[in-house]
């Protein structure tokens, strides 16, 4: 077995990052994924990170603007069992690959659509880039930053929820699929996902409450060689724990069994505050980290990008993969996220050049080198492939 | 079928945040979930009746979940968990490593009685290596994992990003729904381990390392936090800020039309997508100084009418996004009657499906409010229901509200 989705086929028509990041979670697990992009490629291709995102697809490069490149299309489709798309709400009509159209002649597919805004609305059409998306919701404004304004997100928050998303509702639909036999519309959207997943206390009414203070030391602090860690109290005890650890147990209060929302007053939260910002800074980060796991108060080092791939946790678990690739060499990426005991994921394949894959896969529905030459001679396919 | 997943039942022993929202994201598509509490309430259950941030992530991660109160550390407690368990298709929990095992509803426990059983495990650091039993929180995984120092820009001290639980949460649904299919391919249940720092390490997919040790993309934001590229990046105007986003030549064109910089067209630096991509940062001077020249309204409609794609930072988002009929359409915004707080209005359901719609979503569950009817459901009479709670077995709520009064704030 290759991962719990083996046997599972998906046409990829994405293009950017959303879809890609679809995709990249379903062929992690064992999809079969055929990435169909325009005959000059993915136009995104540019961005560095799609090497990651489009790892074990392969791709096929087809111009489904014109009737033959559409009619291969449609042959994959017989094949598979779900289809994605990003194009703004109205393309996949004037394709004819509309769902209404496609439904018709195959009515187990899952169909599903991933777009800035959704399917429906006044806003359907507007663009839907992950930065534009941040703004149109409003969570720039709400980002915490060194500058007043809004502030760009550090994490691309629309387009991982939306593509996280777009899967969650794709095997929701395969389920019911199991069931009755047909497939259904998923409509996924980069605000949607956003909103469920950024900002999914949102709520209204929104009653004023004065949030109390709390006695609690979940937060950063700059260590005496300028480096930055978190603790955390949540788990109960751990708070007095870190004051034990600090020094400052006059803050340990009540039956000392602190959670961690037990109230006090501002002047005792400022002081405490301050006072372990004075005492973090005496030390380094590194004799921090040894005294806080020692004491077993939950924390971590605030790292850059990157530095998480040497820790000796994120490897234990294997959470860091190497990919092969043919041109880029060996890829150390990201591992599939999971662990299933009966069917474990297997190292993911390279990601696949531009219509690598096109007559391999057009040799898979049937054609032959004579029809493959034809459809070169037309420019349905690209005339570099073999 | 009406509900994507109404034939399943999932035993939901979540606690915090991530392992309610994974339960909470499959009662969203119609699946029964019953979600398992000690019998003082599990560790973000509001003691208070306030509706402050953490009754809020109490009630977005509870939502549409029948609740049962019940003391797993007696022998009785036990059997009861088992019988649901043995009746049920998917158990998920974030316990640390071990502790379901020690009280008897851990997976091999799980398999015994339900062979078909999908169990998922969302420890914090995983079961096996040096942190192996540590307590997991966010954010502490997303600030391991660089996203506080992409957050605060190159040269600058960092900034907070989210909180990753629910994107935890998102992970594991999507990992129970593959199990899931599985199960409906084969007929076998199975354990899936999805540990948290694994998940938010999957979120900050697109840094990786070339054999030479080079990180071919740096996720950090620019200095100012205004973006990664000149061209997908908020820029200040004379009077506030614009977004823009424009990646296609036909996107580009449109820009240097609006700015009045048509000669950046023939400028071999900017010829391609790819080459405007790794020359972005000659342009941001450009830029800058032609977007602060004008009005936010001004850039606003010289972009629609050549076609810039764009957006106006929105300050307002939650009131926008939740008092939108639109949104309550489309089920991106549910509606539901909370006991105390009346009718609310939050984030409903992740996606749309046209067959099998998000479920219509009751309010999250008070403390036991489900006890006895599952009791019954289980088989227990009334009387042996009442029994089992006059011995501190299990509990549930006799009060209107459910909500403890006892707690001063």
């Amino acid at each position: 077995m290759s991962g719990p989705l083996e046997g599972l086929k998906i046409v990829d028509l994405s293009r950017g990052a959303a879809g890609a990041l679809a995709t990249m979670l379903l062929a992690d697990n064992g999809a079969n994924v055929i990435k169909v992009e325009p005959l000059g490629g993915d136009p995104f291709r540019f961005y560095p990170p799609l090497v990651v995102w489009n790892r074990g697809k392969r791709s096929i490069s087809l111009a489904i603007g014109e009737s033959g490149g559409k009619n291969i299309l449609l042959k994959l489709l017989e094949e598979a069992d779900v289809l994605l798309e990003t194009f703004r709400p109205g393309i996949t009509s004037s394709l004819g690959i509309d769902y209404p159209t496609l439904k018709i002649q195959f009515p187990k597919l899952v169909y599903c659509s991933l777009t800035g805004y959704g399917q429906t609305g006044s806003e359907s059409s507007r663009p839907g880039y992950d930065s534009l998306v941040q703004a149109q919701v409003g969570l720039q404004w709400l980002q915490e930053g060194h500058r007043d304004g809004p502030i760009h997100l550090g994490f691309a928050a629309p387009s991982y929820s939306g593509g996280f998303t777009a899967s969650y509702g794709i095997l929701a639909a395969l389920h019911a699929r199991a069931k009755t036999g047909l497939g259904q519309h998923v409509d996924a959207s980069l605000r949607r996902g956003a909103i469920m997943m950024q900002r999914w206390g949102w709520s209204e009414p929104v009653p004023e409450v004065s949030e109390p203070a709390r006695l609690g030391m979940t937060r950063v602090f700059q260590c005496g060689d300028g480096e930055y860690l978190w603790t955390h109290t949540g788990a109960r005890g751990s708070f007095e724990r870190l004051m034990g650890v600090l020094g400052l147990t006059e803050f340990i209060g009540g039956d000392g069994r602190t959670r961690m929302d037990t109230v006090t007053t501002r002047e005792v939260v400022v002081e405490l505050n301050q006072r372990a910002e004075g005492i973090f800074a005496s030390k380094t980060r590194n004799e921090w980290q040894d005294l806080l796991d020692a004491a077993d108060v939950p924390n971590r080092p605030l790292l850059y990008p990157g530095e998480a791939f040497a820790d000796l946790q994120v490897n234990f678990i294997e959470a860091i993969t190497t990919v092969e690739d043919p041109i880029l060499g060996p890829l150390r990426e990201v591992a599939p996220p999971y662990r299933f005991e009966l069917t474990p994921h297997q190292t993911p394949g390279a990601a696949p050049l531009a219509g690598e894959h096109t007559v391999q896969i057009l040799q898979e529905l049937g054609y032959s080198s004579e029809e493959i030459k034809e459809l070169k001679r037309n420019s349905i396919i690209p005339d570099d492939v073999d | 079928m009406v509900f994507a997943l109404e034939d399943i039942k999932v035993v939901d022993f979540g606690q915090f945040v991530a392992g309610p929202v994974a339960a909470r994201l499959m009662a969203d598509l119609g699946a029964k979930v019953i979600k398992v509490e000690p019998l003082e309430g599990e560790s973000l259950r509001p003691q208070r009746n306030s509706l402050d941030a953490f009754t809020k992530t109490f009630q977005q991660g509870n939502a549409g979940k029948r609740a049962i109160a019940i003391d797993l550390r007696t022998e009785e407690g036990v059997s009861i968990i088992q019988k649901l368990i043995a009746t049920s298709d998917v158990v998920s929990n974030n316990f640390r490593p071990g502790v379901a095992d020690r009280l008897g509803v851990g997976y091999e426990d799980a398999k015994r009685l339900n062979p078909k059983i999908i169990y998922c495990s969302a420890p914090g650091y995983g079961s096996i290596g040096p942190r192996w039993d540590k307590p997991g929180f966010e954010p502490l995984y997303s600030a391991f994992c660089g996203v506080h120092r992409n957050s605060g820009g190159h040269g600058n001290p960092p900034s907070r990003a989210t909180s990753f639980d629910q994107y935890c949460g998102l992970m594991g649904a999507n990992a129970i729904l593959m199990a899931l299919y599985h199960r409906d391919m084969t007929g076998l249940g199975q354990h899936i381990e999805v540990a948290q720092l694994a998940q938010v390490l999957y979120y900050t997919s697109e840094v990786y390392f070339t054999g030479d040790e080079k990180m071919p993309w740096d996720p950090t934001l620019d200095p100012e936090q205004s973006g990664y590229h000149a061209l997908s990046r908020l820029y200040e105007t004379s009077d506030d800020w614009i977004c823009i986003c424009c990646w296609s030549q036909k996107e580009w064109e449109a820009l240097t039309n609006a700015i009045g910089q048509e000669s950046l067209l023939s400028d071999p630096r900017f010829s391609t997508a790819e080459s405007r991509f790794l020359n972005g940062a000659d342009l941001i001077p450009t830029l800058k100084e032609s977007f602060i020249s004008e009005t936010t309204l001004y850039w606003t409609r010289r972009f629609e009418e050549l076609g810039v794609p764009f957006e106006v930072p929105i300050m307002d988002g939650e009131d926008q996004a939740l008092v939108n009929d639109e949104h309550i359409e489309s089920g991106l915004v549910a509606e539901h009657i909370h006991p105390v707080w009346g009718l609310m209005r939050a984030p409903g359901f992740a996606v749309g499906l046209s067959m099998t719609p998000g479920e219509s979503q009751s309010p999250p569950p008070l403390l036991g409010q489900h006890t006895k009817e599952i009791l019954l459901e289980l088989g227990y009479t009334p009387e042996q229901a009442n029994n089992l709670k006059g011995d501190g077995i299990v509990t549930w709520s006799e009060s209107e509200t459910g909500v403890q009064e006892n707690v001063s704030v």
